[in-house]
């Protein structure tokens, strides 16, 4: 390979690799949370069955929540203590319980609109915190975000809805159950709630589908 | 042929049901006010009130004016013969007697008489129109109140309305784990539910029979058949000035003060007449008269009266005088006690507009004050049931702990209704205690 195939390569590389750097670099909390609520509002408006855009939702929260930090939270005391599969499953049990409960607060069509509170409040340990408020028909509700910084981009660890903090409400839960009944007892009962939410949406999937199979002349 | 037939008439049917709903009409304040104020007897009486008093302005009005009376008649006579010291009446013939007279007074000076009584009567119909205001207030003011109060139940209906899912949320879930013979299953869990959603059923029958109530009491103020509130009930928009303001806008514009102010203009009018009245009224006085019959002989001299052939006419300038002056003093001690009375209800007034002021403002405060900490304890419990909810669904907490905060949210949200409605009908109040007049509601 000659060295002008080298540095065309080398450019190649380096010029996507900068430009991601430099997009990092400059993106705030502030500017996170907008594009996300731009890319939930297009989901809402482009795709009119429900549980399509509750699955575009879903890989929305993905890409903005940092769920192994909200789970560690929630678990203060026994994630440090806790395997790495352990982790790694609760984490996963916990974001499906998580999406579930408030992807399913979303409905298609819905219309809504996001009023920023102020400017990005900045704290120490590389944390911030955003507020919103976000209104629908003539009801309203402050929802405020906690962000951290982890490998260069800027990740929401809790929301806080109307001043309650999902991290704090399962967390005291959390550690309740634990306390009483052990590690394994809360991952137990989170597994199982999904296997039951998720059987419960195949059925209505099922009957959902048959309804229209019998309103199809 | 007969199916078709079946199918216009089912058709015609529809339409028919469809008309009928589409006539039930939402109703804004501003309409339910101008329905009201037509429909209102009490403003209909008001106006014929003041109808009555223009009447008498008219008739207080007339009494400077020329006035006459006449007299004419025809009548079948025997025939008289002779003169007036030898006559006779021939009853063998018969022929016609006619009578004509006009008498006319023309007042000059009354002493102020009918001016008095003019002025009496102007302000006698200023009392009627401020009493039309005073209907008007109290129309505009009923309506408001009980529109605001059907919002507020509305409101509540509409809450407990949309809380049905959690109802029916929790009461599939209880199901779900009883079914399942869940570990999580209390079957005390159950008789809480049982009674937290009869309390439920209970409220919304209480907000439906309010919502009723209210639009039956709209339909009977406007007269409208058939009406339908809007969705929503907000805070009307008020700031606060100094007490001070209010009073002063009270005392210029309140209708009962105007019309105690009126009615005292008219009494002091009739003091005045009541004075007059010890003086005499100069006048001048002129009568015609014309007798005549085709069967009487006439009279030659002019000594012998002959009213079948007469002809006379008169003129004088004449003064006439009650001399009743016992009547007339007590006439007038009257007329003056009258005057110092309406006096003293109008200082009692003043008073009483102060002290209404006063407690419309405070009732304003009070509302203001529990309308923000109703806000408040909506907006945590509203939170509080979300919350709840949330973790009810996810298994992490009991039916009482959702039921708890579902009962504070409606609970709350029944004050926050609550205190709006009252609210709004005290800000309202408060415009009819300073004399506002209605002039639509923004």
């Amino acid at each position: 390979m000659n060295t002008r195939a080298w540095i065309a390569i080398l450019l190649m590389v380096w010029i996507p690799g900068g430009l991601y750097a430099k997009t990092h670099k400059h993106a705030t909390p502030m500017s996170v949370l907008k594009q996300k609520y731009l890319e939930m509002k297009k989901v809402i408006k482009k795709y009119p069955d429900q549980r399509v855009m509750r699955d575009h939702l879903r890989q929305i929260m993905e890409t903005f929540i940092d769920y192994e930090q909200l789970s560690a939270l929630t678990l203060p005391g026994t994630w440090d203590k806790l395997k790495k599969k352990q982790r790694k499953e609760f984490v996963d049990q916990f974001k499906q319980m998580i999406q579930r409960t408030y992807v399913n607060k979303f409905n298609a069509n819905q219309k809504f609109s996001i009023t920023y509170n102020g400017k990005v409040k900045y704290m120490k340990g590389g944390k911030a915190f955003v507020s919103t408020t976000i209104h629908s028909g003539r009801s309203e509700a402050q929802v405020d975000y906690s962000f951290h910084k982890k490998r260069g981009k800027w990740w929401a660890y809790d929301v806080i809805i109307d001043e309650i903090s999902m991290m704090r409400k399962y967390r005291r839960q959390f550690v309740r159950i634990v306390r009483r009944s052990g590690f394994d007892s809360l991952l137990n009962k989170i597994r199982n709630l999904n296997i039951r939410r998720r059987k419960e949406a195949q059925q209505q999937e099922k009957a959902d589908a048959s309804k229209g199979a019998q309103s199809e002349p | 042929m007969r199916a078709r037939l079946w199918v216009s008439w089912l058709v015609a049917l529809w339409c028919l049901v469809y008309a009928g709903r589409a006539g039930a009409r939402t109703l804004t304040l501003d309409e339910a006010v101008r329905h009201a104020l037509n429909n209102s007897p009490l403003m209909r009486a008001a106006r014929y009130s003041t109808k009555a008093l223009k009447a008498r302005l008219l008739k207080a009005k007339s009494a400077q004016w020329p006035r006459a009376d006449l007299v004419g008649l025809i009548a079948p006579m025997p025939a008289q013969r002779g003169n007036a010291i030898k006559g006779y009446t021939d009853l063998g013939q018969w022929g016609y007697f006619v009578f004509t007279r006009i008498e006319g007074i023309i007042p000059i000076y009354t002493f102020g008489k009918i001016s008095a009584l003019k002025t009496a009567a102007r302000y006698g119909v200023q009392v009627g129109r401020y009493r039309e205001a005073i209907a008007r207030a109290q129309v505009v003011l009923q309506v408001q109140s009980v529109y605001y109060a059907a919002l507020g139940a509305k409101a509540v209906l509409d809450a407990l309305k949309d809380g049905r899912k959690y109802i029916n949320k929790a009461g599939k879930r209880l199901k779900q784990l009883e079914q399942e013979d869940d570990p999580d299953f209390d079957p005390v869990d159950k008789m809480k539910f049982r009674v937290f959603r009869s309390q439920y059923f209970s409220q919304t029958a209480l907000a439906q029979s309010m919502v009723d109530k209210a639009l039956d009491a709209l339909r009977v103020l406007t007269g409208l058949d058939d009406v339908q509130l809007p969705s929503g009930l907000a805070p009307l928009a008020w700031k606060r000035k100094k007490r001070e303001y209010y009073t002063g806008e009270a005392l210029k514009h309140r209708p009962e003060l105007m019309a105690l102010n009126a009615a005292v203009a008219a009494r002091e009018a009739q003091v005045r007449l009541r004075k007059a009245a010890f003086f005499p009224d100069l006048y001048v006085t002129g009568r015609f008269q014309i007798g005549h019959s085709n069967v009487a002989d006439p009279q030659g001299s002019p000594f012998a009266d002959d009213p079948f052939n007469t002809y006379s006419a008169a003129g004088a300038l004449g003064l006439k005088m009650d001399l009743d002056i016992g009547g007339k003093v007590a006439d007038l001690d009257r007329a003056r006690a009258e005057l110092s009375e309406l006096v003293a209800k109008r200082d009692a007034l003043r008073q009483g507009i102060e002290l209404q002021v006063m407690k419309a403002l405070k009732d304003i405060d009070l509302y203001r004050k529990q309308l923000g900490y109703a806000k408040t304890a909506m907006k945590a419990a509203k939170s509080w049931a979300i919350a709840e909810s949330d973790l009810y669904d996810n298994g992490f907490c009991g039916i009482k702990d959702l039921t708890d905060a579902v009962v504070q949210y409606y609970k709350s949200r029944f004050d926050y209704y609550n205190s709006v409605a009252r609210f709004n009908i005290a800000v309202m109040r408060l415009q009819q205690v300073i004399g506002n007049t209605w002039k639509g509601h923004k």
